[in-house]
């Protein structure tokens, strides 16, 4: 797609960094670091 | 999604029941939100019903040409039988999957349909963004408009985005009371709440991939230029099908793109389907100590024949869904939040669930239920019952309704308290 404008870049990369990073990206570290833990014990 | 998570998880129970415990005047509240659930059941069966019948309307590529795609629909539309076996269908699959119980019938769906669905969907974007013409529909779906901006879009909005993460008073809350003991839930709520809007945000790019080739291939500036329709269901079964028709080697094309993409609807609409008759039942459980199997029988085929009389009026459905999928949504959650941090009091939920949580909920949590929530859902009915334009006779009938239901079923005895009298 080449032809996407600066603002709809911004709001792609925006929209990545909130739903796939800090969203499930974050939920997911969490869960994993929670069942390493009921893991060990 | 965290409330509705700890409410079910703490009281173990449907709406009427956490409502109840937290103060017993409550309950008709929990009852609104129960027959409110209901009523969203039996014609989003409806729409639903349409999905099934273009599966094979799809397959067949029954419109032939562009010009036949808009017929088609309206055939639909006017042909009951053709929408009531797609109904019966539909109805016949989602009973049988609440029928059959929490792990051997919705637990089995979700992971069949889900894993399926990321796959289709995957699918279509790639051949959306990859269409010529995509970037232009990119574009207008990832630039901002002000002028977008108005209290009907923003109510609808607000009530889109609690349907889809089905906080509405009612599911989360019942699929919450399910989860085993020493759950974690904070993060739960939070990964359900991503991995839906992550979806969410993932299939937009099929959908405005499409209709940027549609508009490269109608030669037109702005979505709004196109002689199709950019929302509701005309999105659904009108514009989507004039897109894939138009699809470089199409007819075969347009049979495996149209029909993957109504696949894709019906999984999506499939698995809420289950997901709001289950808080149905579940609330008819706790009353009445009705078991499953007769439960969602009586459930199911109650709310079939009241979907037949979409299936003959579908005119109905918009204003019925402007009370019920979008205004009650936001009503419910707005009384839920205020219940459950001014009644109930939130400590009681955090400290419950704090101990075995990966994300500890503090202080700022009560300020978020008590002030911030209830502020800007104020804010949002306000603006939207203000300057809405969708109220009509219908959505009046349809809240008094509601109201007379919830109210008849307050009024009987809760099996418990019977068994304790006896």
């Amino acid at each position: 797609m080449p032809g996407l404008s600066a603002e709809a870049i911004a709001m792609l990369a925006l929209g990545i960094i909130l739903f796939y990073v800090v969203g499930l990206g974050l939920g997911i570290y969490r869960a994993w670091r929670a069942s390493k833990a009921k893991k060990k014990l | 999604m965290i409330l509705e998570f700890m409410l079910g998880y703490y009281f173990r129970g449907a709406t009427p029941k956490v409502f109840r415990k937290i103060r017993e005047s409550l309950e008709p509240i929990g009852w609104i939100a129960i027959i409110n659930t209901f009523i969203l059941c039996t014609y989003y069966s409806v729409v639903l019903a349409w999905v099934m019948d273009y599966i094979g309307l799809s397959a067949t590529v029954a419109w032939k040409t562009v010009e036949g795609v808009g017929p088609t629909f309206e055939a639909l539309l006017s042909n009951s039988v053709f929408v009531i076996i797609g109904l019966t269908i539909t109805w016949l699959i989602s009973w049988y999957t609440c029928y059959a119980g929490i792990a051997s019938g919705i637990e089995k769906a979700c992971n069949f349909a889900i894993p399926l669905l990321w796959i289709l969907s995957a699918i279509l974007v790639i051949r959306g963004v990859t269409l010529p013409g995509s970037d232009i529909g990119i574009n207008w779906l990832l630039t901002p408009s002000a002028q977008a901006f108005s209290g009907s879009a923003i109510i609808d909005a607000a009530g889109q985005i609690l349907f889809t993460l089905s906080v509405f008073g009612t599911t989360m809350i019942v699929y919450a009371s399910y989860l085993a003991p020493r759950s974690e839930i904070p993060n739960s709520a939070w990964i359900t709440s991503f991995a839906n809007c992550g979806y969410s945000f993932f299939f937009a790019f099929a959908t405005w991939g499409i209709i940027g080739y549609l508009m490269h291939i109608m030669n037109v500036a702005t979505p709004a230029d196109l002689p199709v329709p950019l929302g509701g269901a005309g999105l659904a079964f009108v514009t989507i099908p004039t897109a894939v028709t138009l699809l470089p080697g199409a007819p075969l094309t347009t049979a495996v793109f149209g029909t993957m993409f109504f696949v894709i609807l019906w999984l999506a609409g499939y698995t809420s389907l289950i997901s709001i008759i289950e808080p149905t039942y579940a609330a008819l459980r706790d009353k009445f100590g009705i078991s499953r199997k007769k439960g969602v029988t009586l459930i199911s085929l109650l709310a079939y024949i009241i979907s037949l009389v979409y299936a003959f009026r579908p005119d109905l459905i918009d204003p019925v869904d402007f009370i019920v999928g979008s205004t009650n949504a936001v009503w419910i959650v707005l009384l839920e939040a205020i219940i459950a941090g001014y009644f109930l009091g939130l400590k009681v939920l955090r400290d419950y669930v704090n101990p075995d949580a990966e994300w500890k909920l503090g202080a700022w949590y009560d300020v978020l239920i008590k002030i911030v929530t209830p502020i800007i859902l104020l804010v949002v009915l306000g603006w939207g019952l203000i300057t809405t334009t969708h109220v009509s006779p219908v959505s009046i009938l349809t809240v008094i309704v509601i109201i007379i239901a919830a109210t008849v079923l307050t009024g009987f005895k809760w099996k418990e308290e019977e068994k304790k009298v006896m």
